[in-house]
């Protein structure tokens, strides 16, 4: 059964204990809270995640509940708790569904260490992935929303999980975060798509989310290989400018911006080499994002298949 | 005496930390809650190593096996930045000739004992002769190693004058900080081991300059450390270290008079008292029975005994992963953090201190939380 | 600065020190310390070369220069190799031994 086809009402009783299963593919969660509102948001952007029995083993078990004493009536706070500590000071209640993925990812981050985890959007055209290292600045989350309403298969927004074994990089299919403007830009490019509800005066301004469709969960235990690293750069005004990258260059900037890449070691350095070197890398500077959707299609295309 | 029961999922973390090859027996909920209770104790990594060495390793689920893998993992690097740093500190000091004796986890690592599989580390810790502090904290700040900015001159004062320490030093080069001791215990505190001794006795440490506490001193170094100079929070792996280095020296031919002798000479028998009762209680760590009769002398009376019992099962056991510390735990760490200051300070200090600092700020040491993630 | 007869130099962890090189630059893994650094060709062959086996500083830029194919030994290439060498010691990757 689909996290959509579960009533309001349904959804809140699984969320309740022991919690609503969700499967990332490279992760399972399993998720509790008391809060009506953040029910409704899971809803939205899991909508097309199967409900799974919440009984077992889960890498993640994570709960968002009311913050206790005396600000809970005049400005309610939230707080994120895993295994019984409470590793974040508390979040204003409106801000439920941010703070829920914001806490999950670095829940991920902090247990997932057999995986080396890129910071980066991964996007798949058949078994031929594309990388995209989220460097300040670069648009990363809103070019692979993009792409991911534009025939590529959604692998991950916030983490390249890359297998040390093998280097291929593992699906944790997650909802996209959206910000400011990058919101209204998703909703005209694709006006079918699932967005959540939009968060407005969060720190980094108003977040929504894209949810996962349902390929793109279908495909959550399916590796890629990856074949495309492009570094995006999003600057107003600017044409569409795609430039070769020396992959040692990528290596080095890749490695960078990783979760565990340092703590690693040899194996991480080896599952990058082993990456790059099946790669082409590039920059791509843009700002009309149909423009830079079609630069990646056209090299997704042209990439050999795993 | 017997004990008041433990909860589940701390029962089955003990079983298998004695017993590993009862691995092959737990359910995947078992499993769920093991992994949890094992991460928040620092304890997985060394989880990982027991279940290695016992060959059960592959008869585990595979997201069990995973989540062992990853903690390892983190273990192995911090281990190696442990000795990464030790190896550059010593390049700067030990050509000084300054004595430099490696305490806790760092000692561990460098003597290759067995303790230090799959542990935890957090910090670089040395201990070095008062009268060579100053020069040594010269040497280090113009090698690249500075304090923390936001570090107050309260603070700065309270490691300085009243702490066995100085405040952590860090260096870009180095994720893990260095805390420079030159006592195991605070110079205010009512138990006051005898530096002397501990470097008279200390152990050179093969191939590299560099010395350990002599074994006897190492045990009560971690006795000391969580019952006269912590308020036990989640120390269950410091007794997990103390059971290691129990089994690997409790061989030794008149290790246990000698210990028994030691702890009388630094004034923590008492802490030795408590170390030996948790670690055969939970740990099924084995001693000799007229180890415990040699402290005997120093041991609580019984309704204190009983008191310490139900505090630390509430304070170093780790909880059910599924619900927040009860108010039984939250009561247990405000006793714990007041018997810390209690030893740590006679009462004007206390005073004192209590006008600038937080009652459990003072117990946990004016340190904010090491703030080292997995990176 | 000439090559010293009187030193030589070994890596601190030769098995365990990887190299993979990409077109004009090279990504090396210090086993020591942990950290990739990203070198030019002539580090990366100093420490290949390093790796096979230990060697006098004088042998080493011998065979640097062998392999850039430079035949003058006067060459900036010798120099350069020198200081490198001492700026793989700061890292930590490679260790200056001295001949009584």
């Amino acid at each position: 059964m689909k996290v959509a086809e579960v009533g309001e009402g349904g959804l809140r009783e699984y969320l309740a204990q022991p919690g609503l299963a969700l499967d990332f593919g490279a992760a399972r969660a399993r998720i509790r809270t008391d809060l009506p509102a953040l029910a409704a948001a899971v809803g939205s952007v899991y909508s097309n995640f199967d409900v799974e029995p919440a009984e077992g083993f889960f890498d993640v078990t994570a709960s968002v509940r009311r913050a206790r004493g005396p600000r809970r009536v005049l400005r309610p706070q939230i707080q994120f708790v895993a295994d019984g500590a409470l590793p974040f000071e508390p979040f204003p209640a409106a801000t439920h569904l941010p703070f829920l993925e914001w806490g999950l990812n670095w829940s991920i981050a902090e247990r997932c260490n057999q995986h080396l985890l890129l910071h980066a959007g991964v996007v798949a055209l058949g078994d031929a992935a594309v990388v995209l290292p989220a460097l300040p600045g670069s648009g990363k989350s809103t070019l692979t929303a993009a792409l991911a309403v534009s025939g590529f298969r959604l692998l991950s927004d916030e983490f390249g999980v890359v297998r040390l074994a093998d280097s291929l990089l593992l699906p944790m299919v997650r909802p996209v975060a959206l910000k400011n403007a990058s919101i209204g830009v998703l909703r005209a490019l694709a006006p079918a798509a699932t967005i959540g509800p939009v968060f407005a005066g969060t720190r980094k301004g108003d977040v929504a989310h894209l949810a996962p469709d349902a390929a793109s969960f279908a495909s959550r235990h399916a590796p890629a290989r990856a074949r495309l690293v492009v570094f995006p750069r999003y600057a107003t005004g600017s044409a569409t400018r795609l430039e070769p990258l020396a992959r040692s260059r990528a290596f080095a900037k890749l490695s960078a911006n990783s979760f565990n890449y340092e703590v690693l070691g040899a194996d991480a350095f080896d599952a990058v080499a082993r990456l790059i070197e099946a790669c082409d890398c590039y920059r791509l500077e843009y700002s009309r994002l149909p423009e830079a959707i079609a630069e990646v299609e056209r090299l997704a295309r042209r990439a050999p298949s795993a | 005496m017997p004990f008041p029961p433990l909860a589940a999922n701390a029962v089955a973390l003990l079983d298998l930390l004695r017993e590993p090859a009862h691995a092959a027996t737990l359910s995947a909920r078992e499993w769920d809650l093991l992994v949890r209770s094992a991460r928040t104790a620092r304890l997985l990594g060394v989880l990982e190593v027991r279940l290695t060495a016992a060959g059960v390793l592959p008869l585990l689920p595979l997201p069990v096996r995973e989540h062992l893998a990853a903690a390892g993992r983190v273990a192995a690097y911090r281990r190696r930045m442990a000795l990464y740093a030790v190896d550059r500190i010593a390049a700067i000091l030990v050509p000084a000739g300054i004595p430099l004796v490696l305490l806790k986890g760092t000692a561990y690592a460098a003597q290759g004992a067995a303790c230090a599989d799959g542990r935890v580390f957090e910090d670089v810790d040395l201990m070095i002769p008062r009268p060579r502090l100053a020069e040594a904290e010269a040497r280090l700040l113009a090698a690249g190693w500075a304090y923390d900015e936001t570090l107050s001159p309260y603070d700065d004062r309270y490691y300085r004058e009243w702490s066995h320490e100085l405040p952590p030093l860090r260096n870009a080069e180095h994720p893990l900080e260095l805390d420079l001791h030159h006592a195991i215990l605070p110079p205010t505190g009512r138990a006051q081991p005898v530096s002397d001794a501990l470097f008279a006795d200390a152990l050179p440490i093969a191939g590299s300059g560099l010395l350990a506490l002599a074994p006897v001193d190492q045990v009560l170094h971690v006795c000391a450390q969580v019952f006269q100079d912590s308020d036990c929070v989640g120390r269950l792996r410091d007794l997990v270290d103390l059971d290691a280095l129990l089994r690997t020296h409790g061989g030794e031919a008149g290790f246990w008079p000698a210990l028994a002798r030691r702890a009388d000479r630094h004034g923590l028998a008492r802490a030795l008292w408590y170390g030996l009762r948790y670690c055969s209680s939970w740990l099924g760590t084995p001693a000799p029975a007229n180890a415990t009769a040699a402290v005997l002398h120093a041991a609580p009376g019984r309704a204190t005994a009983r008191v310490m019992d139900a505090l630390l099962l509430r304070a170093l056991i780790p909880g059910d992963p599924d619900r927040e510390p009860g108010v039984g735990a939250r009561i247990a760490g405000v006793f714990l953090a007041a018997r810390a200051v209690w030893l740590r300070m006679p009462p004007w200090l206390f005073l004192y201190h209590a006008v600038h600092k937080g009652y459990r700020a003072m117990a946990g040491g004016v340190r904010p939380k090491s703030g080292i993630s997995s990176r | 600065m000439p090559a010293d007869p009187a030193v030589h130099w070994r890596l601190a962890r030769p098995d365990a020190t990887r190299i993979v090189v990409f077109d004009d630059e090279a990504m090396v893994f210090n086993p020591v310390s942990w950290e990739t650094h990203l070198v030019n060709l002539t580090a990366a062959e100093v420490i290949a070369i390093l790796r096979e086996s230990p060697m006098s500083e004088p042998d080493l830029v011998a065979a640097l220069l062998a392999a850039a194919e430079v035949a003058d030994p006067s060459h900036p290439l010798a120099g350069q190799a020198v200081a490198l060498l001492a700026e793989l010691e700061h890292l930590g990757l490679a260790v200056r031994g001295v001949v009584a």
